[in-house]
């Protein structure tokens, strides 16, 4: 082979270093606007963990505090209960004492 | 007379203990309490339309988002490969005008030189047909067919090598995108999924407020029960009557009491009004 071949030779290999010098470049290209997509997704996933962990706190607090509201007004409710048949009773009973006394001498006729 | 008495007694009784032990504003109380329940009751049902509405929307919000992020995807990927071709295609163009202006060039070059030592021993044979020229002739002849079949070659392969360099390189790419597309695919993947179990504790926290919710409801009702009741002489009382034998109701003696304070508290109110407007005026005469 001629000079001017082997010339030739080193030239073209030299000339084949623009290929790897765009593939670099198109690499770094590809690579940024990749980057720039999942970002936007992985934010916009980060506002609704924000958003779900904020409501989740709240569902957890509610969840603490409702143990103690159905407690109380369990409490309420038999406390209303217990407090009605006491008094009831009492009153029935005084009732129907004075009922029995007074019946001997004016015979009520019984509304029941 | 008498019975009227006994009649009257336990009636008298009750007004004496509703006095002592009724308290003020309980009816309003009662009121407010019924009103709380009822606007409670429609932020229960709003709420309930609220929640599903925030998590089907933010599902479907998502769900377009992950949509509209895979498009972009595929859309960088075919816009990149188009970019890899049109860039190798282009350097391959110019690759090959400049490999074609060289060979030219490096062609001529030997030629020349090859061409030259053929004529010159033509010519030399031209006037010595001598062995010796003949030989030199023959010799001269076999290297110009060797340089233009060596020249020939070179060309093919060097137009070969370009070929290979461009379509190695643009191979190369097709897989540096598909790779890497591929990568933000999974990514892409892994971050909707992610988000599909947060979606599954959003509905799970709307679930426990949705229970809270009712639970503070069934406390307010209870309030309400609370208020309703009634003094505990009030309930010696009816009890009392019910068991001496008077079924009384109570409750219409109540009203009766209402209606009739409001009524008196009204006319001394335009009483005391009519009076105030008499003293007024006695002091402005002169």
């Amino acid at each position: 082979m001629g000079e001017a071949l082997e010339k030739l030779k080193k030239k073209q290999e030299e000339r084949w270093k623009e290929y790897a010098k765009a593939l670099a470049d198109l690499q770094a290209e590809l690579a940024r606007e990749i980057q720039k997509l999942t970002e936007e997704v992985r934010q916009e996933a980060e506002k609704l963990q924000k958003l779900v962990t904020a409501i989740e706190e709240k569902a957890n607090e509610a969840e603490k505090s409702q143990a103690d509201i159905e407690a109380k007004t369990k409490e309420l409710e038999t406390a209303l209960k217990q407090f009605e048949a006491r008094w009831g009773g009492l009153g029935q009973n005084l009732g129907q004492i004075v009922r029995n006394r007074i019946g001997t001498f004016f015979p009520l006729t019984p509304v029941r | 007379m008498r019975n009227l008495k006994v009649s009257f007694f336990p009636a008298t009784l009750m007004l004496v203990a509703l006095l002592l032990c009724g308290c003020a504003g309980r009816r309003e109380a009662i009121a407010l309490s019924n009103a709380t329940i009822a606007g409670s009751e429609i932020h229960q049902d709003a709420d309930a339309i609220i929640y599903d509405g925030l998590s089907s929307s933010l599902g479907r919000q998502f769900e377009l988002l992950f949509r509209a992020k895979r498009a972009e995807l595929e859309t960088i990927r075919q816009k990149f490969l188009a970019k890899g071709y049109e860039k190798f295609d282009g350097i391959f163009a110019v690759h090959m005008k400049s490999l074609d202006q060289d060979l030219k060039e490096a062609e001529s070059e030997d030629y020349q030189q090859a061409h030259q030592k053929l004529l010159d021993a033509a010519q030399a044979y031209k006037t010595d047909h001598s062995d010796a020229k003949a030989k030199a002739l023959h010799d001269a002849i076999e290297a110009f067919r060797k340089e233009t079949e060596e020249f020939s070659k070179f060309r093919s392969d060097s137009i070969r090598q370009e070929i290979e360099a461009r379509n190695t390189f643009l191979q190369q790419w097709q897989r540096t995108v598909e790779t890497s597309c591929q990568d933000a695919l999974s990514e892409i993947q892994k971050i909707e999924t992610e988000s599909a179990t947060m979606f599954e504790k959003l509905d799970s926290s709307l679930a426990k407020l949705r229970t809270h919710h009712k639970a503070i409801l069934n406390g307010e009702r209870q309030l309400g029960e609370y208020l309703k009741q009634k003094t505990a002489i009030r309930i010696v009382l009816e009890q009392f009557l019910h068991g001496v034998g008077l079924d009384v109701s109570l409750g219409s003696v109540d009203n009766w009491i209402h209606k009739t304070a409001a009524t008196v508290e009204g006319h001394l109110n335009t009483r005391v009004e009519s009076l105030n407007k008499k003293l007024e005026g006695e002091a402005a005469r002169p």
